[in-house]
């Protein structure tokens, strides 16, 4: 460590007047206010311009990109790690048959069925759903909410948003028809914005 | 959802729909920030396999505070200050064991030819910064690349302030008198 921290270049580099860290400070002052004994020694010009150039070739090594070194078990650690994670939100009761069993599927996993139907709708993309808090008392009547960003597409090419909206409400309504025996009371649709702005 | 559609989806949205719990959506944002995140921590520890640590773990840590992100479109600055913190753990943790990191040592040592075929720019600096001290390389990509102040880098590094200075002036003149010889 010693060595590495006594570690010189093995050149000598030429400032004029100034110190590097004077013209290194100037530079991350944004030039202001205007040195003119700086700007008018030649050396220390020099040196600003090539503090200047090294800015620059530093910013684009920054924005090299790396692979890593083993691929797919390195992402499918990630995905395992983040899947394992996931909230699992509030527990919505299933009637069953035997009054001593007890039953339950998660919000998550409601939501993540809502979210596969509401996909195939490509004129909106859902972004949060929320079910009402009588979701956890069986057989109340249950609104679900979609929040949700129209595409870019949809706003452009002139479609209504009403009818994306009544897609959208078809494909969540199906879903949760088919696959849990929640009573929907209704689903409501709120669009908040364009997907990626306009 | 179909990959392909997430992935054409802004990083606002990605972010909106991972926040409600959809683990796919907050995956393509992490694919689309991987290969910076790494070359970056790449930079930082000069190890290759130390920064995939860091940045496996900076996901997971994303993953488990993404409710602290206030401004959802902002992910990319807040998943690259993340794995600063993360490549920062490994540069400590291996400073105190007195271990030393083979890579840096292996690059330091590439003879002259292998430099002459060096041709382009970017590659000259990265070899560059390979090839400076330890100390050096990491105060030079924490304040050049990381964005950080020479007090934040003194904390994260915790180090004395004068020698996060004294470091940082002798990575800039290595660099500069490196690149003299570009021209």
């Amino acid at each position: 460590m010693t060595e590495a921290q006594n570690f010189e270049p093995s050149r000598e580099f030429a400032t004029g007047a100034f110190t590097l860290d004077e013209i290194s400070d100037y530079l991350d002052a944004g030039c202001q206010p205007r040195n003119e004994k700086l700007e008018a020694d030649p050396e220390a010009a020099h040196a600003l311009a090539q503090l200047r150039r090294l800015r620059g070739i530093t910013g684009q090594l920054a924005s090299q990109e790396e692979q890593p070194l083993q691929q797919d078990g390195w992402w499918q650690k990630i995905v395992d790690g983040i899947s394992a994670e996931v909230a699992a939100g509030r527990e919505i009761p299933i009637p069953a048959k035997n009054p001593s069993v007890e039953l339950a599927i998660t919000e998550g996993a409601v939501k993540a069925l809502i979210r596969d139907a509401a996909d195939t709708v490509t004129s909106c993309i859902v972004t949060k759903i929320v079910f009402s808090d009588s979701v956890t008392v069986i057989g109340d009547p249950v609104t679900v909410t979609l929040y949700v960003s129209a595409t870019k597409e949809t706003v452009t090419s002139g479609t209504a948003i009403a009818t994306a909206a009544e897609e959208l409400r078809d494909a969540a309504w199906q879903a949760l028809q088919t696959h849990t025996v929640l009573n929907i009371a209704a689903i409501d649709i709120k669009i908040t914005d364009v997907e990626g702005g306009l | 959802m179909q990959t392909e559609r997430l992935r054409e989806l802004s990083d606002a949205t990605l972010v909106a729909r991972a926040l409600d719990g959809d683990s796919a959506a907050f995956v393509c944002v992490l694919k689309r920030y991987s290969g910076i995140m790494i070359g970056y921590a790449v930079k930082l520890t000069n190890s290759h396999a130390d920064a995939d640590d860091a940045v496996q773990e900076a996901f997971i840590t994303a993953w488990q505070t993404l409710d602290t992100l206030r401004e959802t479109d902002k992910v990319k600055s807040w998943l690259m200050r993340i794995v600063s913190r993360k490549a920062i753990d490994v540069i400590r943790k291996r400073r105190d064991s007195g271990e030393l990191n083979e890579e840096t040592n292996e690059a330091a040592g590439a003879d002259p030819q292998t430099q002459n075929e060096i041709n382009s720019q970017l590659d000259a600096a990265s070899a560059v910064l390979r090839k400076l001290p330890e100390l050096q390389r990491q105060t030079w990509v924490l304040k050049e690349m990381g964005g950080y102040s020479y007090q934040e880098i003194a904390d994260e590094l915790k180090l004395p302030l004068s020698t996060v200075r004294g470091n940082l002036a002798r990575a800039r003149k290595s660099l500069l008198v490196e690149m003299e010889v570009w021209k």
